[in-house]
């Protein structure tokens, strides 16, 4: 692979790709019910690809995640219990990606690959106990940064329309994603773990 | 490129707190944080009770949270030197020790038990000091005169749910070194529920159903030195309602429950005298001044007052019931919180008294230090009245009671008073009345009877002293909220967020697992 990477810088490039995509992935732990009653931490993002050998492309990757969850808990004195003033949860991401992109077969309708990516994501967790208040003093911040991976299996799909310089192309993907805790001190960590499925609409030129 | 430069655009704009992602509802079922903080002198403490935490509130260091080692708190008591907190807390261990088994959850699904351990720990300046498995039945803690010792035992009519593990012993007190943490336990008869100790600390005198027993403290060993069966008949049950020792600390007073008798126990002689009173008593205290002691009632109107050395009772007659007293140094002020707007400053040498109307009727009582004022918190009560009696009579109140010159001056409050306190200053008399559903704080110069707000954050629910002459007020929000008040300069400190800690909860871990293993 090194040697496909270092003909690639030699030789001009075969194609490029570039694509709007929805990723999302699996968020089964216990502690990500404070943000989203859903396990899916999913959001919107953009890929970029650029063939360096036939089959064969480097993949990059930026995505946001924004949710986020209106929050409950009672406040307890004696035997009297205080309403609460509207509280909100929300967990904003950022992740980024770099990988390669094997394409099993290649097709102009649909062309199979495997794809795998070293991932960072920086999670910003927001907690805000007064939502009526732009100034609320319990308006917590705590940013958090953890490594990854992603392996995944899926195909690009095209309309056949391959003598054009500029194709519109889809994909669709499906796979395991892991990242390292995001780790927010004494707030708890958020494991975000499991199955990914990514799928965009773009252009190959 | 116009598109993904917007998005760009929008995403470093949604940064801020003002439009938050909501597609969801999240919620849990245990209050972040409990309001019944406990103030040291070092810190505020604060339960946690959803993330199973203590946090360290403090106005400079803002807040962390204390190393329990894994015990989940329940229940905190500040020692009386403000020095230290027990803590009341248990955590989870399981039957089976599979290396995989490393949360509740791995417990349960490797088909072993989930066993709760109870334990208390002794907590000094954010650090655990000691700490010892315990009963879970234990839920209340008897202090010496001097706070280096506390007792622990159950106090059955806490209203709190008694817990028992296996088979528990209701008859042990456990007495717990204060400076180093070590406990002893002491088989004193059952259902021991009162403990008191005499002047020197020498002595504990316990109470059990239908028994008083004396241990001593100085050798280490805690010997009972003395046994009182209350009824020499074991199907006569004799229910102590309160009890106090004589300033000396030879005599032990003993009210009970539904009975017009005191029982007057001697510790020295180890006798016993009945002394009959007036009817049975709702409130007893014991004034070292005048070296007397005071009994009120909840439906006739006297005052009885007991001399300590021949034990007489004089009878006092008053207007109305009173049902409570402060003491005073030699005097005793009388109140009612059974609806009655008397009040009486009662000279105990003299038995005489001074009669104050009060506007509305007390529901509290709060001495200031130097006992030369009191504040009465008073209600709304139903009003026959009309015009401006009328108008007080709808409102709650603060009523100034001057304690020298034995008048009162009444203070309509917007809402209910949660809570008074005078500040420390003698100089300059000043008491903080926190209001409810209000975010001002009012701070009345007793000398000027002039009144001024301080703004908080947010409305306050409580009200504690902290350190020498500053004061931590109870904020009601969700994330948790404490304002540190200097009354000198009005400054205001608030440290918030500290009730987020643990928010994001995964799996419960099984905490003492390495130290088991």
């Amino acid at each position: 692979m090194l040697c496909a990477l270092l003909l690639s810088f030699l030789h001009p490039a075969q194609a490029t790709e570039f694509s709007v995509e929805r990723a999302a992935l699996g968020a089964a732990d216990p502690a990500y019910n404070t943000i989203d009653e859903r396990d899916l931490f999913a959001g919107w993002g953009l890929r970029a690809g650029y063939t360096v050998v036939p089959s064969l492309t480097v993949l990059g990757s930026w995505s946001m995640q924004r949710r986020g969850a209106s929050y409950d808990a009672p406040l307890v004195q004696a035997e009297e219990s205080y309403s609460a003033s509207e509280s909100a949860t929300a967990l904003l991401g950022h992740t980024a990606g770099l990988g390669v992109k094997w394409n099993v077969l290649e097709n102009p309708w649909v062309s199979p690959y495997v794809s795998g990516q070293g991932l960072v994501q920086v999670g910003t967790l927001k907690l805000d106990d007064d939502l009526d208040r732009d100034d609320n003093i319990n308006q917590i911040s705590a940013r958090a940064i953890a490594p990854g991976f992603s392996v995944a299996a899926g195909a690009d799909v095209g309309l056949g329309l391959e003598e054009l310089p500029v194709r519109p192309m889809g994909h669709v993907e499906i796979g395991y994603g892991h990242l390292a805790a995001l780790d927010y001190g004494d707030l708890g960590a958020l494991h975000l773990r499991g199955l990914i499925v990514r799928a965009g609409v773009g252009v190959h030129f | 490129m116009r598109t993904p430069s917007l998005t760009l655009l929008l995403a470093l704009g949604a940064c801020g707190f003002e439009n938050l992602p909501d597609q969801s509802y999240s919620g849990v079922d245990l209050p972040l944080w409990d309001p019944d903080v406990v103030a040291l002198n070092d810190a505020v403490y604060v339960l946690l009770p959803q993330s199973g935490e203590l946090a360290r509130v403090h106005p400079t260091e803002g807040w962390s949270l204390v190393d329990l080692n894994g015990l989940t708190p329940s229940r905190l008591v500040a020692a009386p030197d403000r020095e230290g907190v027990i803590v009341f807390g248990s955590y989870p261990t399981c039957t089976e020790t599979d290396p995989k088994i490393q949360t509740v959850e791995d417990c349960e699904d490797l088909d072993g038990e989930i066993e709760v351990v109870h334990e208390v720990a002794l907590v000094r300046n954010g650090a655990v000091i000691s700490s010892a498995e315990i009963a879970a039945h234990f839920n209340a803690v008897s202090f010496t005169n001097d706070g280096a010792q506390a007792a622990l035992h159950l106090n059955y009519d806490s209203g709190a749910d008694i817990e028992v593990t296996g088979v528990s012993d209701l008859t042990q007190v456990l007495f717990m070194d204060l400076e180093s943490g070590a406990i002893t336990p002491v088989a004193v008869g059952f259902a021991a529920d009162r403990i008191l100790f005499n002047a020197d600390d020498s002595k504990a005198v316990v109470l059990s159903r239908g028994e008083v027993l004396v241990i001593e403290l100085t050798s280490g060993d805690y010997d009972i030195e003395v046994r009182f069966p209350l009824s020499l008949d074991v199907d006569v049950q004799v229910r102590p309602q309160d009890v106090a020792l004589t300033p000396d600390g030879t005599y032990a007073l003993v009210t009970v429950t539904g009975d017009d008798s005191l029982y007057v126990l001697d510790l020295e002689q180890e006798s016993i005298n009945i002394v009959p009173l007036s009817s049975a008593p709702t409130a007893m205290v014991v004034d070292p001044v005048a070296d007397r002691s005071i009994f009120v009632y909840q439906n006739l109107a006297a005052v009885d007052i007991l001399e300590h050395d021949l034990f007489e009772i004089e009878t006092v007659l008053l207007d109305e019931p009173m049902n409570q007293i402060e003491s005073l140094a030699g005097e005793g002020l009388l109140y009612s919180t059974a609806g009655r707007k008397d009040a009486y400053v009662l000279n105990l040498a003299e038995a005489d008294y001074d009669e104050l109307r009060l506007e509305n009727p007390p529901s509290a009582m709060v001495l200031s230090p130097d006992q030369t004022l009191a504040l009465a918190i008073t209600r709304p009560e139903v009003s026959g009245s009309s015009g401006l009696d009328a108008w007080y009579d709808a409102n709650w109140g603060v009523e100034i009671i001057d304690l020298v010159d034995r008048e009162n001056l009444p203070l309509v409050a917007e809402s209910e008073p949660l809570a008074v306190a005078f500040t420390a200053e003698a100089a300059t008399p000043t008491a903080l009345v926190l209001l409810a559903d209000s975010t001002d704080l009012m701070q009345l110069d007793l000398a000027r009877r002039t009144a001024s707000a301080v703004e908080l954050e947010a409305p306050a629910i409580g009200l504690d002293r902290f350190g020498e002459a500053n004061f931590v007020i109870v904020n009601n929000a969700p994330f948790g909220l404490l304002s540190f008040l200097d009354p000198a300069t009005g400054e205001i400190t608030s440290v918030g967020g500290f009730a987020t800690a643990g928010i994001l909860q995964g799996e419960q871990p099984l905490p003492r697992l390495a130290e088991e293993e």
